[in-house]
């Protein structure tokens, strides 16, 4: 009896009278009879009913030939069926066909109807109104499928529960009466609160999901309202019924301004946008406005497609699209981001190592697909190789108003290079010169991890591609206060964080008249301004330090000041490696050596001779080693041919 | 639609309570008179229903099951679910006797509707017994549903078993009022006697209806004003 009066107690006790479905004339609501004073007659008939368990009260006839869509999703693990079950019930109202009052049995009358008050017939428009289009709700009359590692069955004695489908006797499938429980005087009927996604998260299990930045969040939604987003949950973005993207059931606001309000970025932008959602107190700020960033000069173009994206982070194998994207080119939040999992930056303790790709799929610099796990955790570069890696032709296609066009950046950061920004591995250039500004190096400011940036140190992609505003501080853009960080939008040309000039000289002569700093900003972030334009001293490797024109002390001034005025992108033309240095001839460059990222642009020209260290004549500028072993130039440039091999020859001094 | 707006007000004119010679089962045709069930006027109207305990009877008491039948059928609650054999007895075994289409014209709701308590399809043989179909029906409708009878009350919260069909397998308590019988409504016991108590309770025909007599239409129990009668024992 005890046992009896506890589960008494904790179920919602129904009082259908006070409901909504309460539609006789006494009942108060604005659906409701003219006259009729019977409340259970909606629905139920105890003789002459449909069927006989439960005893309905609508002819459900028209439903065998009703033409109801069903969901469909590229996601979804079951197969949907036609409605049954309860559903029918609930549908012959909600599906907006029958008259609301068209009951089979009414005091002794097969075929009655009853008259509804203030004109209604058939269910009036609004959010309950489903129809027969069911793709945008959730589906009905489907049996979970298991299999599926993010569904579960709800646990025996919980309020969700499943319901007998297609086999009587049988209840293993998800109908209406699995979430709401029509009698019930609780919002929406539901047969629990959904605070927090307490309904959904009864069969829908998220890994990664409490804990999340999107969980955790203390953020007012509506930004002036007392719900947050963390109490709000899954429908922050999802919603049951009526969703504006009808698979995965999206909740959008057209806020991108695209023709399609059900573009994907919309869903996130409800949220992450300027005001989108108030002051999440345990941050001290408010959800990232990522809106005003993809709004910016160059930003990843969420807003380009629509309904070309798949997830790839669901659990479902295959996955609708693949990691390495090869099939359609687009960019969305969720190619970067798992909504379920992400975490905000940084970390604290350090060694949690969830981050804003947390529970993504990526590319390995070995061409391999990453899973991200706790032992295992996704890097950001293979995020990033999932478009600009192999598939990059894809997705950065040649274009005569971009030179370069994109290279596949797996390739260019693989650690066996000779040369290249060191972006997930130290780079091969392991010389003193790249110390720490503090220990006397080039180098300033933090990496990434907060540890000084020095030659042992790795690069992210978003160290030089990322909002800048993130240029405040030297060194990663980590390390800034400012954001959002990441690489959704710029004022500066290809997402940069800061300005870098892509001019370069010709024949008629160098870019720039003179010297401005401003021209390689991004570059200064971490290479210091000073010891690359200082005139004397040994500040790079990039020194004369004997031979012809001993004494002319930095090189890097020379070209930059001096005598050139020459952009870093010339000699550095593509700077994430020398994989790609189709205008470059190296000579004589050890198997185990640094190429120091030199690689020329296309209007650098070869030297119209020999070489004098090899008698050979090229057909690319060269760079290289003498016989010596003295790294030297030999090559026209900016309508000059005076780096000929012999007085290019340069010495530079030891750290 | 004159007829049956012409029965439904004799239905809704069901007497008082006890005064059986006032209502539709008055069956020796005094008031009102009923269609099809001449009686003669020298039999005492009890008896019908009622057989004194030894006493020689002269009217024979209508056997469930019409011709070819054996009293067990096999009934399905859902059309398309597994068939079940189900027994009737006690009062609602009475109460077939003549409500289920085929011994008597009379029916519950409408003719043929009381097919659906065989749940024989439209062409079914049931059907085929009856007399010819009155305007209100459809008889190539759907077979028709009824409330389930012969089966457990969870009465003061406590599954039991009634004719043999054991309690739902779910949480019974907050969907049901706790003991009906306080809102006039009548439970049976599954043994014979006529203590009702927790275990053993169930729902007949008569825990609805009084066949004798009551204020209220169709012989029931409960007004149907609010679904007062429903939620009698439904806590919806």
């Amino acid at each position: 009896m005890s046992f009896l009066l506890a589960i008494l107690l904790a179920q919602a006790v129904s009082n259908i009278r006070a409901t909504k479905h309460n539609l006789s004339a006494q009942g108060g609501n604005a659906v409701r009879a003219e006259s009729e004073d019977q409340v259970c007659v909606f629905c139920h008939t105890p003789h002459g009913a449909y069927q006989s368990k439960p005893i309905w009260n609508r002819n459900l006839d028209y439903q065998a030939s009703a033409l109801y869509t069903l969901y469909s999703s590229s996601t979804l693990d079951a197969v949907p069926s036609r409605p049954n079950g309860a559903t029918r019930l609930c549908l012959s109202c909600h599906d907006g066909v029958l008259a609301l009052g068209a009951v089979m049995t009414l005091n002794a009358q097969h075929n009655a109807n009853i008259p509804m008050a203030n004109g209604v017939t058939t269910m009036p428009q609004g959010n309950t109104l489903l129809g027969l289009d069911l793709h945008n709700d959730h589906p009905v009359s489907i049996v979970p499928d298991t299999s599926d590692p993010e569904i579960q069955l709800p646990p025996v004695g919980d309020p969700i529960l499943l319901q007998e489908g297609a086999t009587p006797g049988v209840k293993n499938t998800v109908q209406c009466t699995s979430c709401h429980e029509p009698h019930l005087q609780t919002f929406k009927f539901l047969r629990k609160d959904n605070l927090r996604g307490a309904v959904c998260t009864t069969c829908h299990t998220k890994q990664g999901w409490i804990g999340s930045r999107h969980e955790a969040s203390l953020a007012p939604y509506p930004a002036s309202g007392s719900t947050t987003v963390g109490d709000r949950a899954c429908l922050n973005c999802h919603t049951p019924h009526n969703a504006v993207s009808p698979a995965r059931l999206h909740t959008t606001a057209n806020l991108s301004g695209g023709p399609l309000p059900w573009a994907e970025e919309n869903v996130c932008l409800q949220c992450h946008r300027l005001g989108g959602t108030g002051v999440d107190p345990s941050r001290g700020k408010p959800a990232p406005d990522l809106q005003t960033q993809f709004s910016k000069f160059t930003h990843h173009p969420v807003e380009l497609t629509t309904d070309t994206h798949q997830p790839e982070f669901t659990a479902r194998q295959p996955a609708p699209e693949p990691v390495l994207n090869t099939v359609a080119k687009h960019v969305e939040c969720a190619d970067c981001h798992n909504p379920h999992q992400v975490q905000a930056l940084p970390q604290l303790p350090s060694s949690d190592t969830r981050n804003v790709h947390t529970g993504m799929r990526g590319i390995a610099k070995d061409g391999s697909e990453a899973i991200d796990s706790a032992s295992r955790p996704v890097q950001q570069w293979e995020i990033c190789f999932r478009c600009h890696g192999d598939s990059f032709a894809l997705t950065i296609p040649p274009s005569a108003t971009r030179p370069p066009s994109g290279s596949n950046k797996r390739l260019e950061f693989q650690p066996t290079n000779r040369s290249f920004h060191p972006v997930g591995d130290p780079g091969k250039n392991q010389s003193a010169f790249l110390n720490n500004f503090n220990v006397g190096g080039q180098l300033q400011g933090n990496a990434w991890d907060g540890t000084p940036l020095d030659r042992t140190k790795t690069l992210l992609c978003t160290d030089c591609h990322n909002n800048e505003s993130t240029s405040d501080v030297q060194g990663s853009a980590r390390n800034s206060s400012a954001g959002p960080k990441g690489p959704h939008g710029s004022s500066n040309a290809r997402l940069l964080r800061a300005n870098l000039s892509f001019a370069v000289g010709s024949d008629a002569g160098p870019p720039f008249g003179g010297f401005n700093a401003n021209n390689f900003a991004l570059c200064f972030r971490c290479h210091d301004v000073n010891r690359l334009t200082g005139q004397s001293g040994s500040r790079t490797n990039f020194f004369q330090n004997g031979g012809v024109g001993a004494g002319r002390g930095n090189l890097h001034w020379v070209h930059l000041i001096d005598k050139t005025n020459a952009n870093c992108i010339e000699c550095h033309y593509n700077i994430h490696s020398n994989v790609e240095a189709a205008n470059t001839e190296y000579v004589n460059v050890p198997p185990s050596g640094s190429t120091h990222l030199i690689n020329f642009a296309p209007t650098v020209l070869p030297f119209p001779g020999n070489d004098p260290n090899t008698g050979r004549r090229y057909t690319r500028p060269a760079w290289g080693f003498t016989a010596s072993g003295d790294p030297y130039c030999f090559l026209r440039c900016h309508g000059q041919n005076a780096m000929d091999g012999s007085k290019s020859v340069y010495r530079p001094p030891s750290p | 639609m004159k007829r049956p707006l012409a029965i439904a007000a004799a239905l809704l004119a069901a007497g008082a309570r006890g005064d059986i010679y006032q209502t539709p089962h008055n069956l020796l045709g005094a008031v009102p008179p009923m269609r099809g069930a001449p009686a003669p006027a020298t039999q005492p109207l009890c008896i019908i229903c009622h057989v004194p305990n030894r006493m020689p009877y002269e009217v024979r008491l209508a056997v469930w099951g019409g011709p070819g039948q054996n009293g067990a059928l096999d009934v399905r609650a859902d059309p398309a679910g597994p068939p079940r054999s189900l027994r009737w007895a006690g009062s609602t075994l009475r109460c077939l006797s003549c409500h289920d289409g085929t011994v008597s014209s009379i029916n519950i709701t409408f003719r043929p509707s009381s097919t659906s308590l065989l749940n024989e399809p439209a062409s079914g043989p049931a059907r085929a017994l009856s007399l010819p179909s009155r305007d209100a029906l459809d008889p190539a409708g759907p077979v028709m549903g009824n409330h389930p009878v012969g089966v457990p009350y969870p009465l003061e919260f406590k599954g039991g078993t009634f004719r043999a069909i054991g309690p739902r397998s779910v949480a019974l308590g907050a969907d049901w009022n706790p003991d009906p019988r306080e809102h006039g409504l009548k439970l049976v016991a599954d043994k014979s006697g006529f203590t009702v108590g927790p275990g053993s309770a169930g729902v007949e025909c008569a825990t609805c209806h009084d066949p004798h007599g009551t204020p209220n239409a169709y012989f029931l129990r409960l007004p149907l004003t609010g679904s007062q009668l429903c939620l009698g024992c439904h806590r919806k």
